[in-house]
């Protein structure tokens, strides 16, 4: 199943997802618990924020890919427990970065990126038993934006409505709540 | 304590006052809150319910603008838990302000994280979170 969690920043979406996984995983009986960390580390506020992360997982059972293309890194199937990906839950973290690294260190355009994530996504959701994508709420702050932040902003909306559309599950993490758009009962534990 | 949140200018402050007035509170006074800074309003009832006064501190998150500007971050945390020891029937009024674009400057996301911070912390203590949006209200707890 695909699971979409979104919300704006500081709302513990992170948290709340990081959470879900493990209880669908007890749930499901699933062993593996592959967390997908897209999130460059390009300076000391970004080492901060990995670090702040890390330490949320921390105890969890999560085996780390550093991977700022996301599906695309070729090593993911190896890091399954026995490399069954059908035993394993991905937990994408998240789609913001990963869309920025396609475009800003990638060198893709904003349509092309926005393609290839929802090409892949869709591509890795027959192989792994759960996916849950954190994505994240950044249109709402009334400010006009051109050139390359526009496109940016326009291809992460576009992906957020796709995959809220073919998601099975989609809730906004509003300061530490769940508010369900679809797919509630799903995550009923 | 009840916790109101939702964008700017969509009735929220209307509403605490509303709900307020609908148990039989009466908010009519504005006065300014312990230690905090003048762009803060308070709003007290004349009446006690329970022995304690009802207050409406609005705009949370100008609160934790001004400390994190006079370099006060780190005395929030302390500060909003004593107020809530002091006024458990606190209702606290604040704009979400984390659902835009990550800003250039860094003490603007700074303040963005931070008031979210605070924000799950006041979710998880809160009876009631009311969300608004265009004046209607959402119970999401």
């Amino acid at each position: 199943m695909l699971y979409l969690v979104t919300g704006g920043c500081g709302s513990g979406k992170s948290e709340y997802a990081e959470e879900l996984v493990c209880r669908l995983a007890r749930r499901d009986g699933i062993a593996g618990k592959l967390y997908l960390a897209t999130m460059e580390s390009d300076g000391r506020e970004a080492a901060e924020r990995i670090a702040r992360h890390r330490r949320l997982r921390q105890g969890k059972g999560f085996m780390t890919a550093e991977s700022p293309y996301g599906f695309r890194d070729s090593r993911l199937p190896a890091l399954c427990p026995r490399g069954k990906q059908e035993d394993t839950i991905v937990l994408l973290e998240c789609m913001s970065n990963l869309l920025a690294n396609l475009m800003f260190s990638g060198g893709m355009d904003a349509g092309a990126a926005a393609e290839e994530i929802l090409a892949r996504t869709e591509e890795a959701r027959k192989c792994y038993r759960h996916i849950v994508v954190v994505t994240n709420e950044i249109f709402s702050d009334g400010s006009r934006y051109t050139g390359e932040t526009e496109a940016y902003c326009r291809a992460l909306g576009w992906v957020n409505r796709f995959l809220a559309e073919n998601a099975d599950v989609f809730c906004e993490v509003v300061y530490s709540i769940p508010v369900f758009l679809k797919g509630e009962t799903a995550c009923r534990f | 304590m009840q916790l109101v949140i939702g964008g700017c200018f969509q009735g929220k402050l209307d509403y605490a006052k509303k709900e307020l007035a609908r148990q039989g509170i009466l908010v009519i006074t504005e006065e300014i809150i312990d230690g905090m800074q003048i762009d803060l309003i308070l709003w007290e009832d004349d009446r006690r319910r329970h022995g304690e006064q009802v207050r409406i501190l609005n705009h949370f998150h100008l609160w934790v603008k001004d400390w994190m500007e006079e370099g006060r971050e780190a005395e929030l945390m302390p500060a909003l838990e004593k107020m809530l020891l002091k006024h458990p029937d606190l209702w606290i009024v604040c704009d979400e302000v984390g659902c835009g674009v990550v800003p250039v400057e860094k003490t603007e996301r700074a303040y963005r994280e931070l008031v979210g911070r605070l924000l799950c912390f006041l979710a998880q203590k809160a009876e009631h979170v009311v969300r608004i949006v265009a004046g209607m209200p959402m119970k999401i707890k």
